[in-house]
């Protein structure tokens, strides 16, 4: 295998694949990047097993000069810490990389890297998923759907089914719901199916999602979501992106969500998160970052303490107010992490009592919600 | 001459071998004599067991709401009641522990 590259277009490449490829792993193929250069078009995979990476590169034509020029076809797997590290350093805008059995030349300028290449016969392949079937969505969309949902879901492995996020399309409707057990959020957006896909529910762990979405670009670019064969793969300009699914059932979460509300009150979203990092800093020192609050009309007092640092009270003025007092104490993480995933200028939170969960909506976008079970405490 | 011999010893084999089958039908025979008391046995003891339960039942009926009684006090104990991880130890208030005891009040 012989190639020319533009180091930029290689570099970029390499730190979107690197994002799949595991630093310690059973497998030591996997510590590296297969490089496959085929029909004019180099591709580069990372995969840990769970989650591949795959991004394209193809000729184009820079400044009157070539990107790429494949002067042989051939693959190779090579470490791919140090080539990313490797080729960042480099001296010139341009690479050659030079394969011998499984020895790699890596030219630049005048800096020559002679590196000791793995068998590409030895890396698995990826999973094939190929359907019909599938939706697209714009990029940003996609993000934000993510971001919504996944920070919720749990991180401990004895529960597995809510380490992931539920995908549920139902009649032009894809709803992501994220839990773990303490608070649950549920974001929505339409989509159009390209097929008539029938309702689907598929569970997707959420540190791939975590993962997909920090490659997603911000922008309006379409992606192909295509579920398939236990595998999800997602694919967006040059980059294919895949990721094992959650066997098993996701709990029914149908009957959590309240319905009735005693007290409704909206916040200016910013206000109510910088109140509440403040009751944070001392709550953190205490067994569940408990703050709690005071809500009677006109007088919505936010506190904290920790018996060895001290205090905070804070009166925060709302924009409106319905129903009768209340008093609740909640997980501040939970409520922060909440606020932070609240895109819009203003939150309604709607409570129903003190060992019922609440639920907060942005203002404006009543697809999303992020719902709290607020702490039991004795002395509230 | 040999074959007569022949047929004399087959049937002298025959004979010690219906001896053991005559011994063993004994033995089953015994087996199942033990076999059929014991069921009549049973199924005494299975009908007055019937009877005492009927009384049993009929003493004591069902205290309306004793499962959630005993689920919630469960779930106070500080342990997981959904069916997400049942019997678990629990670390705060579970959504789907109180959904499901929300759902049989």
């Amino acid at each position: 295998m012989q190639f020319v590259i533009q180091k930029s277009e290689f570099l970029q490449a390499l730190q979107q694949v690197t994002k799949a490829i595991p630093s310690r792993t059973p497998k030591p193929i996997l510590t590296g990047v297969l490089i496959t250069a085929k029909d004019q078009k180099l591709t580069l995979t990372g995969y840990d097993l769970e989650i591949g990476i795959q991004v394209d590169i193809e000729n184009h034509v820079e400044d009157g000069l070539n990107t790429l020029q494949i002067e042989q076809e051939g693959e190779i797997v090579l470490q791919a810490k140090f080539l990313l590290e490797i080729t960042r350093k480099l001296p010139h805008s341009l690479m050659r990389i030079d394969v011998q059995q499984v020895t790699v030349t890596l030219q630049s300028g005048n800096a020559v890297f002679q590196l000791n290449g793995l068998d590409p016969r030895e890396y698995p392949d990826l999973p094939i998923v190929d359907d019909d079937r599938g939706f697209v969505l714009s990029s940003g969309t996609l993000k934000n759907l993510i971001d919504h949902t996944s920070f919720a879901v749990a991180s401990s492995e004895v529960r597995p089914t809510i380490m992931g996020v539920l995908w549920r399309y139902d009649e032009g409707k894809l709803t992501l719901t994220g839990t773990d057990s303490h608070r649950l959020s549920k974001d929505a957006v339409e989509v159009e199916s390209q097929e008539s896909y029938a309702m689907m529910e598929s569970i997707i762990p959420g540190k791939s999602l975590q993962e997909l979405a920090r490659i997603l670009p911000d922008d309006e670019m379409p992606v192909d979501i295509m579920i398939e064969n236990q595998q999800l793969l997602v694919t967006f300009g040059h980059v294919r992106f895949l990721s094992g699914l959650i066997e098993g059932t996701f709990p029914d979460t149908s009957r959590i969500i309240p319905t009735t509300f005693r007290t409704i009150i909206v916040f200016t979203t910013d206000e109510l998160r910088q109140s509440v990092e403040r009751a944070d800093l001392l709550a953190r020192d205490n067994d569940n970052n408990i703050v709690r609050f005071s809500m009677r009309r006109n007088n919505i007092e936010i506190m904290s303490h920790s018996p060895e640092i001290g205090k905070v009270v804070e009166s925060i003025d709302p924009i409106t107010f319905e129903g009768e007092d209340m008093m609740i104490a909640c997980n501040a993480r939970y409520l922060l992490e909440a606020l932070r995933q609240s895109p819009t200028e203003r939150v309604r939170i709607e409570f129903t009592g003190q060992g019922s969960p609440f639920l907060l909506r942005p203002v404006g976008k009543e697809d999303l919600m992020h719902l709290i079970l607020p702490v039991r405490i004795a002395n509230l | 001459m040999a074959d007569k011999q022949s047929i004399f010893r087959e049937v002298e084999d025959l004979q010690d071998r219906i001896g053991i089958f005559y011994q063993e039908l004994g033995k089953i025979k015994l087996q199942l004599q033990e076999l059929i008391e014991e069921n009549q046995r049973l199924s005494l003891e299975n009908e007055h067991l019937r009877d005492r339960a009927k009384f049993y039942v009929e003493e004591h009926a069902p205290v309306p709401g004793e499962a959630l009684q005993y689920l919630m006090s469960l779930y106070e104990d500080g342990f997981h009641i959904c069916n997400l991880n049942y019997g678990a130890m629990r670390e705060g208030d579970c959504l789907f522990c109180l959904q499901n005891l929300q759902s049989r009040t």
